[in-house]
């Protein structure tokens, strides 16, 4: 198929109706990532030559690239609702102030490390729906608790729930976990300190953040670090989680500086309501430290792994062509591997857990009834959406129109600018759609497809597209209008929008620095 | 006439507001399963039941659009 305006318009179509659709028309992702799967597959049979097997087999791609990332999610909900009913969220969330009288420590307590812990356990908009009326509760203002809330946890997108976007960006570019991880976290480990750096500020003002800049330093550095070491050994699953556990951690140590401690109201400390003083914290944290040793322990012992890696139901499929030539290789569809998988792991957890919080009594009845109500509920409407959109951006790779997208886009900023567009282009897709899952499923293989064109290293480019979605993901409407409505500013999301774009462009532009300084170098 | 209209439009409304969650989690399983089913009827030849297949993969879509 010929570049030229009016095909590049046509290629770029079903994700200008997801653009219009949620941005003009404020829709979900499910409804706009459904009327956009009717675009992509009209514009992919009228004019770029998809036949009907071609179309048939592309959705039946899309199926096993869908159930690998829903797996996640459904368990991830599931994990969380399940210590969330417990009270185990909310002990968490009282117990840490305790430590510190400084508000702006306080701040980034729970407005950058336990959102960030939160977004690498749940995800999905509970970092800000918690962290958010916890901040208010502390004397910020609910603007300011938004804001903190939302930035605090960019960096944490992309290897938090369980590392769900980057299990997409692997599915969809087909490329392992090993080679996409190291760069990914460099670029991700980095936006911390920013985030944090932005967290502090909007606490504290600036007598704030220069206070506490040593300490935002150091965390930063301990979570960027962990992370890194965990996602470039295979845990990518616990990226985020154990980058902001080991921040906790620090946060801990750091409190008990006198310089950060400041003298702890009696009335703080008193602050738990009845039901809290029964709760211990260790066994509160347990559905999380059973998770760690899970993930862990199981990828100590080879033998246990490969005994669980045996089942991976796959399908087959042939070679496809369109009208004008654009071929897709026979290759195999994505494994699903049912007990190995990061979600299967998700599950054992979630049982281990549930026991141990039924046995401490921690259940009132019902609970189990009302756990699995709130996890389908929160699940199903957000896998319509990844249902919807992988589909789309399945058809649009077969049919060419990526590849087109991608031929027009080098073609248009070259090799020097094209690494300082990226993250933009990854923080875009996670505004428009919500999420940086989304943003990866409908621009990774653009993004690839284009750093091949550009002979730009694929991984760097990729590392920065699910680095921008992270950070993008945090500036999404959805996401606003959720930490809003749990703080009571339902009327006001446009003003606290329009703080959270101004903020939380630093750290994307942070990102595209930093990788236009890492292709400069040959990264 | 105008009236009738208006009233059906809004029952309908409310009607899809009550079965929101039923009319997604429908979506949802059409939305997983067709695929599966176009894939083994291409497989096995049996066109017709990849077109029927396909045709209710379109529903789920059409009522994600209407209903997610």
């Amino acid at each position: 198929m010929q570049l030229t305006l009016l095909n590049w318009l046509l290629a770029l179509s079903p994700v200008l109706v997801v653009l219009v659709l949620m941005l003009g028309f404020r829709w979900g992702g499910s409804k706009a990532g459904a009327v956009s799967w009717f675009a992509a597959i009209l514009v992919a049979v009228l004019r770029f030559g998809a036949g009907p097997l071609l179309i048939g087999f592309s959705q039946a791609k899309a199926i096993l690239l869908t159930l690998d990332v829903l797996y996640i999610i459904w368990t991830a909900l599931l994990l969380f609702h399940i210590a969330d009913e417990a009270g185990a969220v909310k002990a968490i969330g009282q117990a840490l102030p305790r430590l510190t009288a400084d508000h702006t420590m306080q701040g980034l307590l729970l407005g950058w490390l336990f959102a960030s812990f939160l977004q690498g356990m749940g995800g999905f908009g509970v970092p800000v729906a918690v962290a958010a009326p916890l901040l208010v509760g502390l004397g910020f203002s609910p603007v300011q608790a938004v804001i903190m809330a939302c930035i605090g946890h960019g960096w944490a997108v992309n290897f938090g729930s369980l590392a769900t976007s980057f299990q997409t960006l692997m599915a969809v570019t087909n490329l392992p976990g090993e080679i996409l991880a190291p760069q990914s976290s460099l670029l991700l480990g980095s936006s911390a300190f920013a985030c944090g750096g932005i967290v502090a500020f909007v606490a504290g003002g600036w007598k704030g953040l220069l206070r506490t800049l040593p300490a935002v330093l150091v965390l930063s550095a301990v979570m960027g670090i962990t992370q890194h070491l965990l996602v470039t050994n295979g845990l990518w699953t616990l990226g985020a989680t154990g980058g902001a556990m080991a921040g906790l951690l620090a946060g801990f140590a750091i409190t008990r500086i006198p310089f950060y401690r400041g003298k702890i109201a009696a009335s703080v400390g008193s602050s738990r309501d009845e039901n809290d003083q029964h709760r211990s914290l260790w066994v509160a944290g347990s559905a999380y430290v059973v998770l760690v040793v899970l993930a862990f322990g199981l990828n100590l012992f080879p033998p246990i792994t490969a005994a669980l890696d045996k089942i991976q139901p796959t399908l087959q499929f042939p070679a496809l062509q369109t009208a004008y030539g654009w071929a897709t290789p026979a290759e195999a569809g994505r494994k699903i591997n049912l007990f190995g998988h990061p979600g299967a792991i998700l599950l054992y957890a979630s049982l281990i857990a549930w026991f141990i919080y039924k046995k401490a009594g921690y259940y009132t009845p019902g609970a189990g009834r009302r756990i699995l109500d709130k996890m389908s509920r929160g699940a199903v409407n957000s896998s319509l959406g990844i249902v919807a959109m992988v589909g789309m951006a399945v058809v649009m790779s077969h049919s060419g129109m990526t590849n087109l997208l991608a031929q027009g886009l080098s073609q248009s900023f070259g090799r020097a600018f094209y690494p300082a567009i990226a993250p933009f282009i990854g923080a875009l897709g996670a505004f428009i759609t919500g999420s940086n899952n989304n943003s990866n499923v409908l621009f990774a293989a653009l993004q690839m497809r284009t750093a091949e064109l550009l002979q730009l290293s694929v991984t760097l480019i990729l590392a920065s597209q699910t680095a921008g979605g992270s950070l993008g993901s945090i500036m999404a409407p959805a996401k606003v209008i959720v930490g809003c409505s749990t703080v009571g500013l339902g009327d006001n999301e446009g003003v606290v929008m329009g703080k959270i774009l101004a903020y939380g462009l630093i750290p994307v532009a942070w990102v595209a620095v930093f990788t236009l300084i890492l292709a400069g170098g040959g990264g | 006439m105008m009236q009738k209209k208006t009233s059906a439009r809004s029952r309908i409304l409310a009607w899809r507001k009550r079965h929101r969650y039923a009319l997604q989690v429908a979506a949802l399983l059409l939305g997983v399963l067709a695929p599966f089913a176009i894939y083994l009827s291409i497989v096995s030849g049996w066109s017709w039941l990849a077109w029927v297949s396909f045709f209710l993969l379109t529903a789920a879509m059409l009522i994600t659009a209407w209903a997610g």
